[in-house]
């Protein structure tokens, strides 16, 4: 427990200290002659958002010098106690999800361990068609090697509580029958030695309530998918063991791809429903954080461990559908507002739920702090509230070139080491790494606008009372045509040409400033739609290559020869396949 | 939460139930602690 109060001390020392020069440098710049209240504000929008960002770096940093181990989980013996898999299905294609649940008990089948390892599909499916041919499907993969008996399905009628509800209504049924749950998403993917490392490690240490790993995006097609899936193998383990030190037994879960002890996850995590209606009331959205801060709670260790290799999942193609994520974690993660006092709850959960709600609130503290330097670049002649600063010996340029240290520094440290401990090698060498790390910050810049005002956007909803829902996610959705994009992000044009065309004809000084946000999000339309071009099929692309493209994994291999294999037969063979109706459809 | 009867499927999930209680994460009022007193007492 001491390591992990330390680091976090360390580490919030430096970003306080860091954040107290920001906003002293933006003080001073801004309070020339003489200070407003708008100086103020903007000095404190400055602070609190500043204070984020080199929060976030400085935990990548932190991992930066942390000492990698790889944990392929191949050695080792079988695990003693009883895992269910769980794959909490909703609408999804149930020839992929089913195809990946194949490569998985392959996988364990292979490795001689099946019998500890059952499969339970938990459809809360409501499109009638879509769980007709969940119930086809499922008949194919009933054929696979030792499924009869260990591979399950059931569908909810009413998916009451979601997500959540849909594992507290298995585990109310048939938790007992089992020690452990590995619970996925419909689009994870693991590697059978991976499952029973994790398995392994549970048997080990009787306190571990939750093994949380780092999964990689894996199959993305896109150069917005693409760029995503390469900062989540390359950038985002280096960030994840930065912040598992800081959390040690306090880590987080991300609702997938995590392994619980069932008794200890019955016994903590029975989520009430909030008095009130949503978006802050109401089934809680974000459940995984709660489950990590009830599971710690209760006195158990909750691990996140980026060493374990061999866990996959698949990211969002395109900006409008990694929006249509976000607005959901957004509501999710400002709902915990609520939560942040439940009672008996560690300081560090509290502390994460804060951490979780900032995310988001970031972006329109970004936005207000944005329209404050508007509004004094307009206004030049506001009444001061208090003697400026004289002797002003350094430029605007140097906070910008402070903000862009704070946020580029973790990425080209993580480049450094790479040339050291054989990281850059697994991605294709030190110069195609490069290559990607810039095309990364590249697109990650171009898109910064539009999503700082999706966010903020889903904030204002959130904040008024709308409730979001809960979308199905649509995967393998990728090209969005001009005429689609420019209708999901008009309103982010004009409040751009508006602010520009404003600031142009009134202030055109400060035009500088100002352009670098606002001419990519009057782009906006075009970037949704350049970004979300399917890249080409021959090869791995130079750009943004990882480490499962360069030397593909063998469950990706085996999942990606099921479901040519399946889909093949399905259409040659369709007479074989009872094609049955919803009534076959258990609830 | 069994499958029907002609689903080709040999067996069904376990029934091994586990009890998941509901987890105590709104603080109550001071109004809402005298309400609950009051019930306890007259046993309503």
């Amino acid at each position: 427990m001491f390591l992990p109060a330390f680091f976090r001390l360390a580490t919030l020392s430096v970003a306080a200290t860091l954040t107290v020069l920001g906003a002293h440098v933006f003080l001073r710049l801004t309070g020339e002659g003489g200070l407003t209240a708008v100086d103020f504000l903007r000095t404190a929008l400055v602070a609190f958002s500043g204070f984020w960002l080199v929060w976030g770096s400085s935990a990548a940093i932190l991992g930066v010098f942390r000492p990698v181990r790889i944990d392929t989980g191949k050695s080792g013996g079988g695990p003693q106690g009883m895992t269910a898999i769980l794959v909490p299905v909703y609408n999804e294609d149930p020839i992929a999800t089913f195809s990946r649940i194949a490569a998985m008990n392959r996988s364990l089948v292979d490795l001689g361990i099946s019998h500890k390892f059952h499969f339970v599909i938990l459809s809360d499916t409501q499109v009638m068609e879509t769980a007709a041919q969940e119930v086809v499907w499922f008949n194919r993969l009933i054929e696979e090697p030792d499924a009869i008996g260990r591979i399950f399905y059931r569908r909810r009628e009413r998916n009451i509580g979601r997500k959540a509800g849909n594992i507290e209504d298995f585990i109310a049924r048939s938790g007992a029958a089992y020690d452990y749950a590995l619970i996925l998403d419909a689009d994870s993917l693991m590697e059978g030695a991976t499952i029973a490392a994790m398995a392994r490690r549970m048997d080990g240490d009787e306190q571990l309530g939750l093994l949380q790993t780092v999964p990689h995006v894996i199959h993305a097609r896109t150069l917005f998918g693409r760029s995503l899936q390469f900062a989540s193998t390359y950038l985002s383990p280096t960030f994840a063991r930065g912040a598992a030190l800081m959390a040690g037994n306090e880590g987080p879960y991300w609702g997938h791809n995590a392994m619980v002890r069932m008794r200890a996850f019955a016994a903590c995590c029975g989520l009430p429903v909030l008095s009130g209606k949503p978006p802050f009331g109401g089934h809680i959205l974000s459940h995984d954080y709660v489950e990590a801060a009830l599971l710690s709670r209760g006195g158990w260790k909750v691990n996140l461990d980026p060493s374990m290799t061999g866990s996959y999942e698949e990211g969002p193609e395109n900006l409008i559908e990694y929006a249509k994520r976000d607005r959901r974690w957004c509501q999710g993660n400002l709902q915990h507002a609520r939560l942040v006092d439940a009672p008996g709850l560690k300081i560090w959960s509290r502390f994460t739920f804060i951490q979780g709600i900032m995310a988001y609130m970031a972006s329109p503290l970004w936005l207000l702090l944005l329209a404050a330097s508007v509004i004094a670049a307009l206004f030049p002649d506001m009444p001061t509230a208090m003697p400026g600063f004289v002797n002003i010996n350094f430029s605007a340029w140097t906070l910008i070139v402070a903000v862009a240290v704070v946020l580029l520094l973790p990425k080209f440290a993580i480049l450094s080491r790479g040339m050291f401990d054989g990281h850059n090698r697994r991605f294709g060498g030190t110069l195609r790494s490069l290559a990607s790390v810039l095309g990364e910050i590249v697109v990650s810049t171009l898109l910064a606008p539009t999503l700082l005002l999706l966010q903020s956007r889903s904030v204002m909803q959130v904040l008024l009372g709308i409730d979001g829902g809960w979308p199905a996610t649509t995967r393998g959705q990728n090209w969005v045509d001009l005429k689609t994009a420019f209708h999901a992000s008009w309103w982010i044009v004009a409040i751009a040409i508006l602010t520009l065309g404003g600031i142009l004809i009134l202030a055109p000084a400060s035009a500088v400033w100002v352009a670098p946000a606002m001419v990519p999000a009057i782009l906006a339309p075009f970037l949704i739609s350049i970004t979300s071009r399917p890249t080409s099929n021959a090869g791995t692309p130079l750009l943004f290559a990882t480490d499962s493209e360069l030397s593909r994994p063998s469950i990706v291999d085996a999942q990606r020869a099921i479901f040519a294999a399946w889909t093949g037969q399905g259409t040659q063979d369709a007479g074989l396949i009872t094609v049955r109706t919803a009534q076959h459809v258990t609830a | 939460m069994k499958h029907s009867a002609d689903f080709p499927f040999a067996r069904a999930l376990p029934d091994a139930p586990l009890d998941m209680p509901k987890q105590m994460l709104e603080r109550r009022s001071l109004l809402d602690l005298l309400r609950m007193t009051l019930s306890a007492l007259t046993g309503r």
